[in-house]
């Protein structure tokens, strides 16, 4: 893999989306560690989200702890955002897995719902990371991005969106996408997509 | 003497601790009463699946998520399950009833899941 693995000072307190660095590059072991919760997704046949609490040590690489959280179901995650070995780490964001099984189409390639931009916005987090499919995103928060936020306020606007787009022909993974680099800019958030632990900052352009 | 704050003390915690018990325990969980009502609306929409009235299914199983509305949410929580329901809208759309009920059905179960989560 080329390029350097992304480190906190790169993507914390940041004062813009414009700020935010053009790619993210996670470690070797971070892309194992999300390419093995994507496997375990579709336990028996059936969609159950994976997930963990992305951490940085001192020297700000950042990792992954607490797998599974305080537990799961087929379209939801709790993050246990208590820190192992606080004098070491700190939390700063979340990863989990949008599986979607047989009733649903099997879709890959789903990106952030609303709640899940509200969650990254009302804890105060500084990165969220999803994997659907082979397909990863993120968004990092700024110091523009509004707290707190009326959670159902904007799953609604999300879900509009989304349904908004799916009406003029676009598939639900596609709305899904452009609802969230949209939503990205009215909350000044930077939103990545990629794969194979590689992003590219889609918004801002 | 030595005895009575002792008393007081256990008399305290029976008046205090039994009803937080039996409400931790509450299988509702933070859904309370609205948990078996949702429960129900589950079942009623299995049995017309189960005779093959998916529009029946669908409509009992739309009336369980709005009986149980937001009570099930946590902000500590991620809950992409509005995502689902956006899928079983389309589904509906295309007259697929049956893969619609499976969804909403799905959804619900996670709801009720999450009533006691965390």
């Amino acid at each position: 893999m080329s390029g350097s693995v992304t480190h906190l000072n790169e993507i914390e307190h940041l004062g813009s989306p414009g700020q935010a660095p053009r790619t993210i590059r996670f470690s070797q072991d971070n892309i194992v560690l999300f390419q093995r919760l994507r496997a375990a997704s579709f336990p028996g046949g059936h969609a159950r989200e994976r997930g963990g609490t992305i951490v940085a040590d001192r020297e700000g690489r950042l990792g992954v702890q607490n797998i599974g959280g305080h537990g799961s179901t087929a379209s939801s995650f709790f993050p246990n955002l208590t820190v192992k070995e606080p004098g070491r780490f700190k939390t700063i964001g979340t990863f989990h897995t949008h599986p979607y099984d047989a009733d649903s189409g099997w879709v890959r390639g789903v990106s952030f719902s609303g709640a899940d931009i509200a969650h990254l916005l009302n804890n105060l987090l500084t990165i969220s990371v999803v994997q659907s499919g082979p397909r990863l995103f993120a968004y990092i928060r700024t110091a523009l991005s509004p707290t707190p936020v009326d959670h159902a306020g904007l799953n609604g606007v999300q879900n509009g969106t989304i349904w908004a787009l799916q009406d003029k022909g676009r598939t639900f993974q596609q709305a899904s996408r452009i609802a969230a680099q949209q939503v990205a800019s009215m909350y000044s958030l930077a939103y990545y997509q990629g794969a194979n632990g590689v992003l590219t900052r889609v918004h801002p352009a | 003497m030595s005895i009575r704050p002792d008393v007081t003390a256990v008399m305290a915690a029976l008046l205090l601790g039994v009803p937080a018990i039996a409400a931790e325990s509450a299988p509702g969980g933070r859904c309370g009463r609205y948990y078996e009502a949702a429960r129900t609306g589950r079942t009623d929409a299995d049995m017309a699946s189960k005779r093959g009235d998916q529009r029946t299914a669908n409509a009992r199983l739309d009336q369980a998520l709005h009986t149980l509305g937001m009570r099930y949410h946590s902000p500590a929580m991620i809950d992409d399950s509005d995502m689902h329901l956006l899928l079983a809208r389309q589904a509906i759309a295309k007259g697929r009833l049956r893969q619609a009920a499976a969804i909403k059905r799905q959804v619900l179960s996670d709801r009720l899941q999450l009533c006691t989560m965390g």
